[in-house]
């Protein structure tokens, strides 16, 4: 999973794209050293449970969770993982492009 | 169309909505609830009866073609007002939000000046009563009702008092945004005098309001696909405070994730 993501932020750097992560690890210390023996590069926060106050605000049961939101902060598609994930980002990364010009 | 209201007041359980965005949470205050909510249900249940009861009686006249007015029966809230009213004078706030939407119906024989100024009476107490308690909500929604029949200043002025009295921002700014919906329609609905102010005051003081929003035609919050993500405030790894919102502009992937 991470691998993945860190491509897709790498590739992205120079585009109008984030990746956000919200982290449900119990142990602060643990997915901080982790995060930083895999390279987790991109913004995240560290919630401190699966029943934090973000996880538990949005509803989330179930992690991983992806929520894919175009430019204007609406979500678009949800739970897209891998070549999906890289088509949905593709997709709205074009729209963008198109409304612009 | 106003007892449906009032059942929903006292049935449903009073809580913000689900999964309502960060910003809402924040203005904590506790809500007062109806002292007398007991009393209050036992009451409505009663006249529910009595009101289906009557919409039935009603309805079969109509169908034997019946026209004299002085032959259908007598509405039962004219029975219930002093019942209620007497609640209302013990302190309960369901009970004066019921004598405000009941008013005309509960007083066949008023009309004129005395019974629009024996009207605002009822409705200035109501919000009085209702702002900041557990049924402001259901105060505000009975405003789109009030335009249908009450004389729109009246409904105006007491729309305008909520929105000084009430501590909820997102629930002044609904009712700014009905205020400004009440336009006549069809050949029945009155137009609230101040629709045009109450659409301005809206998208100027309450602009991040999800009225506000839903007036300019943006998409509804919620957490499905094709709503507005819910914004919150959340801090990374740095101790850095970000918002969602931050991200306008660009395309988020958001990931709820963990090691474990």
């Amino acid at each position: 999973m991470i691998p993945h993501e860190k491509t897709l932020v790498e590739r992205l750097k120079n585009e109008p794209f984030a990746l956000i992560g919200i982290n449900t690890d119990k142990d602060k210390d643990f997915y901080h050293q982790k995060a930083k023996e895999l390279g987790v590069t991109w913004r995240s926060s560290w919630q401190g449970s699966t029943g934090g106050v973000l996880p538990r605000a949005w509803g989330i049961t179930s992690f991983p969770t992806i929520f894919v939101l175009d430019a204007k902060g609406v979500i678009r598609y949800t739970n897209v993982r891998g070549e999906k994930m890289d088509a949905a980002v593709n997709a709205l990364l074009a729209e963008l492009k198109t409304e612009k010009r | 169309m106003l007892n449906f209201l009032f059942t929903l007041a006292l049935a449903l359980p009073q809580q913000p909505p689900p999964a309502a965005p960060a910003t809402q949470a924040s203005t904590a205050q506790e809500p007062i609830p109806d002292p007398l909510q007991k009393e209050l249900l036992a009451l409505a249940g009663e006249f529910n009866t009595a009101r289906h009861a009557y919409d039935q009686r009603l309805d079969e006249l109509r169908k034997a073609g019946e026209s004299d007015p002085s032959a259908l029966p007598p509405h039962p809230s004219i029975a219930f007002w002093p019942r209620v009213e007497e609640l209302a004078q013990r302190g309960s706030i369901g009970a004066r939000l019921w004598l405000a939407l009941q008013f005309t119906a509960a007083h066949p024989g008023l009309e004129g000046a005395a019974r629009d100024e024996a009207w605002r009476t009822r409705v200035l107490a109501a919000v009085e009563a209702c702002s900041n308690s557990t049924l402001e909500r259901d105060l505000v929604r009975a405003f789109t009702s009030l335009y249908l029949d009450a004389p729109p200043a009246l409904v105006d002025e007491a729309l305008l008092d909520f929105v000084k009295r009430t501590k909820q921002r997102e629930l002044a700014a609904e009712a700014l945004y009905r205020g400004s919906l009440a336009r006549p329609r069809g050949s029945k609905g009155l137009a609230s005098i101040q629709a045009a102010e109450f659409e301005k005051r809206l998208q100027q003081d309450f602009a991040d309001s999800a009225a506000a929003r839903a007036a300019r035609g943006e998409p509804e919050v919620g957490l499905a696909v094709g709503k507005l993500a819910p914004d919150f405030v959340a801090k990374d790894a740095d101790g850095v405070a970000f918002k969602l919102s931050d991200y306008r502009g660009k395309v988020v992937v958001l990931d709820f994730w963990g090691f474990w």
